[in-house]
């Protein structure tokens, strides 16, 4: 049986789990059907149909699982969410077990909400396109769109993405930015409805850069910078990907707030941050700042690619780390913040 | 070695002292940072350039560059511009002495910007160690740019974690940018 088992515990580890199954689709080239098994906390990915399996090695798919489990004498596992390297890594390992495909010029790729078990429920695919389901309320938060997004721009991937009753938005590659009229953009940036409206569908199509480049030279598109949409988007959504407020995180690189919109503590959590680990519960405490506002900081710089989990053993900082300035010091940086940060 | 150890001692600043240091090779935008964000008519020692900096710019700094920014009533904040050219390096270390902290800045259509970059970083670290700084890439938008890919791999690869941003030094949002995540690394001790 070729099946991917993947335990799930909770939304954070979903979402993060998603970018993986993402880039497995890009590497089979949509050559996987991804179906929620009816276990409460399990993902099966099983072919629904064994011709789409027809440029996999069926013996290479090993179960995934948490921890190194071994398993046929191959150990794989998924790492826990917020830790970009070993993400990478992983979806490198484990995408090193498909036989590349020759790109498709145009390779359709859909996706639609579904109830699991979805083998019978979906309907059949064309030649050229894949429809995957995921059955979980959660699915099409918009958290997983912008995960999806995020995979496509690591992946270097020009995609398109239609949502139900909406037009396309689309990613483009080479530059980096993403295209859609402003009613469009304007949605992905709708976090609280988009969350709420579990009905919803996207289409996902994957585009050479030229014809995409004729797609979205329209006099009402506008390009949106990648970098810019995750960021709002993970500052605006209601659950913040940081969901383990003890954990410990660092900053890799800053932050580029000549493009993103910041406030004033962004810039002293960053640079606390850059010089020392710290959990979304230190630093709320540090800069005097509400806990969800630390944890949507983080979760924005983690959808950036910028943070990474703290490694074990290594000292985190703690909430004193801000150090304390005399009536002089501060006075002097009472001035030059009013100078510098008035509206 | 503590954030708090690392803090630069504002209680020493008097009020006349108060200055920010820009510096960086030539043309990387210094003398015009100053002149976009200076309240008062830039003091400049420029003059025709003769040496090998005629082919890319008419006019150079020799000693400084001079401009101010109003706090309050009481304080003036003034912002130094250093010489770009080796020769005048000893005006660095005049002109960095007491520093708020160092606003570097490089030419990223330079031969070899992330050389200058090292060089500048390596000159000031005594200071750096003991305020802060922040980077300012200028000249991103030209033809021959790679973009900021190769900064943050070197600043990541190196350990330096100060700010660093593309900026237009024309333009007063940016050089502002580099002000206020100056400002708010002093805030978190340097």
């Amino acid at each position: 049986m070729l099946n991917l088992y993947v335990r799930l515990l909770d939304a954070a580890e979903r979402s993060h789990l998603n970018r993986i199954l993402y880039r497995l689709m890009v590497e089979s080239r949509g050559q996987f059907r991804m179906v929620e098994a009816s276990e409460a906390n399990a993902v099966v990915i099983s072919p629904d149909d064994p011709g789409s399996m027809r440029l996999i090695d069926s013996k290479k798919i090993v179960p995934i699982v948490y921890g190194p489990t071994p398993v046929d004498g191959v150990e794989w596992y998924i790492p826990k969410p917020g830790s970009s390297s070993d993400v990478a890594q992983t979806i490198l390992g484990v995408s090193a077990l498909f036989q590349p495909q020759e790109p498709a010029a145009n390779t359709e790729l859909s996706q639609t909400e579904a109830a699991p078990p979805a083998h019978a429920s979906t309907p059949p695919r064309a030649a050229d396109s894949e429809t995957f389901s995921l059955g979980s309320a959660e699915s099409f938060e918009y958290s997983r769109v912008v995960d999806v997004l995020q995979c496509a721009r690591e992946q270097q991937q020009s995609v398109e993405l239609t949502f139900a009753g909406a037009g396309p938005v689309y990613y483009l590659a080479t530059t980096d930015d993403v295209y859609g009229t402003f009613t469009e953009i304007a949605g992905f940036l709708a976090t609280r409805e988009a969350s709420e409206n579990t009905g919803r569908t996207y289409q996902q199509r994957s585009l050479d850069d030229a014809s995409l480049r004729r797609v979205v030279n329209k006099p009402n598109f506008f390009g949106y910078r990648m970098e810019s949409l995750v960021w709002h988007a993970a500052l605006a959504l209601d659950d913040a990907r940081i969901v383990d407020t003890a954990a410990c995180y660092r900053l890799r690189r800053w932050p580029n707030f000549a493009t993103l919109t910041y406030e004033h503590w962004y810039m002293k959590a960053a640079g606390i941050l850059m010089r020392s680990r710290m959990s979304a519960q230190s630093l709320s405490v540090a800069l005097d700042v509400p806990l969800d506002q630390a944890c949507r900081f983080m979760s924005a710089c983690d959808a950036l690619g910028i943070l990474e989990l703290a490694g074990s053993g290594e000292q985190a900082g703690s909430s004193s780390a801000v150090p304390v300035k005399s009536k002089k010091s501060e006075k002097l940086l009472g001035k030059l913040l009013k100078r510098f940060f008035a509206k | 070695m503590t954030m708090t150890e690392n803090f630069l001692d504002l209680d020493g600043v008097e009020s006349s002292d108060i200055k920010i240091v820009f510096s960086g090779p030539v043309g990387a935008g210094k003398s015009q940072a100053i002149r976009t964000v200076s309240d008062i008519e830039v003091v400049q020692t420029d003059v025709v350039a003769t040496d090998e900096v005629q082919d890319s710019k008419e006019t150079t700094t020799v000693a400084m560059d001079y401009g101010e920014l109003q706090l309050d009533a009481d304080t003036t904040l003034a912002l130094y511009g250093t010489p770009g050219q080796e020769r005048f390096r000893f005006m660095w270390d005049i002109l960095i002495k007491g520093a708020l902290g160092v606003v570097l800045m490089v030419d990223d259509s330079a031969p070899d910007p992330l050389g200058d970059l090292e060089t500048y970083l390596q000159n000031f670290s005594h200071h750096i160690a003991q305020s802060t700084a922040v980077v300012g890439v200028t000249h991103t938008d030209v033809a021959a740019s790679s973009g900021m890919e190769k900064y943050y791999e070197y600043m990541e690869q190196k350990g330096y974690f100060f700010p660093i941003y593309p900026i237009d030094a024309r333009k007063a949002e940016d050089v502002n940018l580099l002000l206020q995540s100056l400002t708010a690394m002093l805030e978190i001790g340097g």
